[in-house]
């Protein structure tokens, strides 16, 4: 009942129905609407505490049951993690199920995990989903982009396992495991039904490199057979960059191996506007999302109030339907949609000379 | 625009003892329609006609490859094509093929295909071990007259050939769980870093930017590096720099001007030259091609589309410019500067007008109508 008549709506309001939430228990945490639902929050650091700030007013202007629980990096490598985050932080991301995560800088040295890692590592964030659409009202070379770059996020290219043979030769390992190949094709052609989208494309280089990505192209196979009402399609990774740039209206949700969903979701990120305007979310077992805020922490106007809080407020819508709390989701996401299309309000990044706060609460008076 | 690369003549022009105060700018020689001040002086017999393995391939491949062997004849170049048929789903290159690129020196080669799921392994990638062809050229920049998203596109990607993730070394190590292997070594790095300088030198480029992935995969793109920055060192009028892959390409679409010469090694090579390619203008007008020691194989630069489709084929709308302007390289490789200055002219011309335009270029003509348009160009 409440599917069809989320569903209807996404017929009516082309906007709302880009991103938008997992119908499957298995892929979402149930939200009981009665009580606050408890959020984790990282603020990060340079300008991550601001669009914090900024989401926290948006979510108290449109009244989002929501309750946050703040963590912050730490400044000591606590053992258990073998990072800067502490086990407290993480284990309230597992009982919450729901997190969003400003920009946090990797600190340098030795002796600990990088903070994106042990995310990754501790609470099994498999799938990282980028909807990457044209901003009206923000100009850029491409106005028809409107794709979803699901990238497969733990083995592949970036398994790490890399030693020197001989002095001068240098091997690393690529591993394609079908457990994790199934799992990401799984979740992605779910979020192909349950958003909409008619076509999942499979990106690869098989030609070259037979089994690793054969072998994930077996996985995306036998998961297309189980929904047949979605086009299935797989696509050369040299092809598709080039399409990308020439026409990147052929492109419905791509899903990838580690190292190209990188490559093609920063590209379609350029292609947008950039990772000031990106929104992403990683997906984890057992339903955990983790929204985050792809740009980097900026320190050099950390403070000055002109930061974009755009990308942390669009991860924070797609965290909304998550918790399938779509109304609240589609209303805030209006509400950036609108403010941006205005074009009276902008922070620097965008053109404008609009400060963090007022962007904010023009964002509030869209509402 | 005018960084074309006639090293040849810049070479002749850099040794010539006098002359220094009246040397024309380099500029106008790129173009052969103003007068040619200075004359590239041949050597008794350097008129002898050329022999030039050349590989029809697949596809669009026996379309495009016609279409250079039309205009050669119009320009009567002094090259000839011994033809060899070679396609994708055979088990290995014919040794025959590969004796007559050895003794030739030179090939011209449309696109194979390289059958998914296992069995053949690619033919272009044994070619290129083969005959050991480590540095992969394309060149990306915009083409008067067609209109792109993007302006003042000059790139050069240079690609590392041999080795990287193209290595082949894939294994099952239980069922469910495969390997492969992403082999980087010293000796690969260091040459193709030379060769990328080496260009950069010869053909009066500014800036050499090395694409990497270095913060997640440290040994391997770090050795890479490692390799660059040393070679560097060795042309201190080089500017030199490091680019992330995944921030490259998000460059690469929102402002390419700021690349130059580009050196990456195997897979993140294969992406930025299509992506290069395709902002400026699309795979099928960049020309490119592969050298190494002692031979060079010329085809289409980026690999993307260089088969086509079956449409394509049938209704032989291929585009054949990108062959075009390889076989022009090819021609100054082999030292006619004057006959790869006529066709580039002539087929830059043809682009300019608009008139002919394959689909991929937004016309609706036919590669013939393409190819006569260009020989009625040739001068």
């Amino acid at each position: 009942m409440a599917l069809r008549r989320l569903l209807q709506r996404s017929s009516i309001n082309q906007i709302s129905s880009r991103v938008f939430p997992c119908c499957s228990q298995h892929f979402c945490t149930a939200a009981s609407p009665s009580e606050p639902i408890r959020a984790t929050l990282f603020p990060g650091d340079g300008i991550g505490p601001e669009i914090s700030e900024s989401v926290k007013q948006v979510f108290n202007a449109a009244g989002v049951p929501i309750e946050w629980e703040e963590h912050f990096v730490g400044d000591k490598v606590d053992p258990r993690t073998e990072s800067f985050l502490t086990w407290e932080s993480l284990e309230s991301v597992r009982r919450n199920g729901v997190g969003l995560k400003g920009p946090m800088a990797t600190p340098i040295g030795k002796g600990h995990r990088s903070l994106n890692l042990t995310l990754r590592k501790e609470l099994g964030l498999y799938a990282n989903v980028r909807p990457c659409y044209s901003l009206s009202g923000y100009k850029t070379r491409y106005d028809d982009v409107n794709l979803v770059t699901i990238r497969e996020n733990t083995e592949g290219e970036y398994s790490g396992l890399e030693h020197q043979v001989v002095r001068g030769v240098v091997e690393s390992l690529k591993i394609i495991t079908r457990q994790a190949s199934l799992r990401v094709a799984e979740y992605a052609f779910h979020y192909a039904k349950a958003n909409g989208r008619q076509r999942v494309s499979a990106i690869h280089k098989a030609n070259i490199m037979r089994k690793t990505d054969g072998l994930f192209l077996k996985c995306c196979r036998e998961v297309a057979e189980k929904y047949p009402e979605i086009t299935y399609e797989e696509v050369i990774i040299d092809n598709c960059c080039m399409m990308l740039v020439k026409n990147p209206i052929l492109f419905d949700v791509l899903v990838m191996p580690n190292l190209y969903g990188d490559i093609i979701s920063d590209l379609c990120a350029g292609l947008i506007g950039g990772l000031g305007l990106t929104p992403s979310c990683n997906i984890g077992e057992g339903g955990i999302a983790l929204a985050e805020a792809v740009h980097g922490s900026a320190p050099d106007i950390a403070g000055k109030n002109l930061a974009n809080p755009t990308a942390l407020l669009l991860s924070s819508v797609m965290m909304l339907r998550h918790l399938k709390l779509s109304d609240k989701a589609d209303q805030i996401h209006n509400a950036i949609l609108s403010t941006i299309a205005e074009g009276k309000y902008r922070t620097v990044d965008l053109g404008g000379n609009s400060s963090t706060t007022d962007f904010t609460k023009a964002v509030c008076d869209h509402l | 625009m005018a960084r074309r690369g006639l090293p040849l003549l810049r070479h002749v022009l850099r040794h010539s003892a006098a002359a220094s105060s009246s040397l024309p700018p380099l500029k106008t020689l790129a173009f052969a329609e103003t007068r040619r001040s200075v004359t590239y002086m041949p050597r008794p017999g350097d008129g002898a006609p050329r022999a030039v393995t050349l590989i029809p391939g697949d596809g669009i491949g026996p379309l495009v490859t016609g279409a250079v062997r039309q205009v050669m004849e119009a320009m009567h170049a002094p090259v000839y094509f011994e033809t060899y048929e070679v396609h994708g789903d055979m088990a290995a290159v014919p040794p025959e093929v590969i004796e007559s690129i050895r003794k030739n020196k030179v090939c011209l080669k449309g696109g194979l295909t390289t059958p998914l799921g296992g069995g053949v392994s690619s033919l272009n990638v044994q070619l290129r071990k083969e005959l050991d062809l480590y540095a992969s050229l394309v060149n990306c920049f915009n083409l008067a007259g067609l209109p792109t998203r993007h302006q003042n596109v000059d790139i050069v990607v240079i690609r590392e050939n041999t080795e990287g993730e193209y290595s082949g070394l894939e294994h099952e190590v239980v069922p469910g769980v495969v390997e492969s292997l992403k082999v980087i070594t010293k000796f690969c790095s260091e040459r193709i870093a030379k060769y990328a300088f080496e260009y950069a030198y010869l053909n009066n480029r500014k800036k050499v930017t090395a694409v990497h992935k270095a913060n997640i995969m440290k040994l391997a793109d770090g050795l890479f590096l490692e390799s660059c920055r040393e070679v560097a060192t060795k042309y201190p009028g080089i500017k030199y720099n490091e680019i992330i892959v995944d921030n490259c390409c998000m460059q690469l679409v929102s402002k390419p001007e700021q690349f130059d010469v580009m050196v990456t090694p195997n897979l993140y090579g294969n992406l930025v030259a299509n992506t290069a390619a395709g902002i400026a203008g699309g795979t099928g007008v960049m020309p490119g091609g592969n050298v190494g020691q002692d031979h060079a194989i010329f085809e289409q630069g980026a690999s993307a589309g260089n088969v086509g489709n079956q449409k394509i084929v049938e209704q032989k709308k291929a585009n054949p410019v990108a062959l075009l302007l390889s076989s022009a390289m090819m021609l100054r490789h082999l030292q006619f500067p004057s006959f790869a200055d006529r066709l580039e002219t002539a087929v830059k011309r043809v682009i300019a007008e608009g008139k002919y335009r394959t689909k991929d270029l937004g016309g609706h003509s036919t590669t013939q109508e393409v190819v006569d348009a260009v020989i009625a160009a040739l001068d």
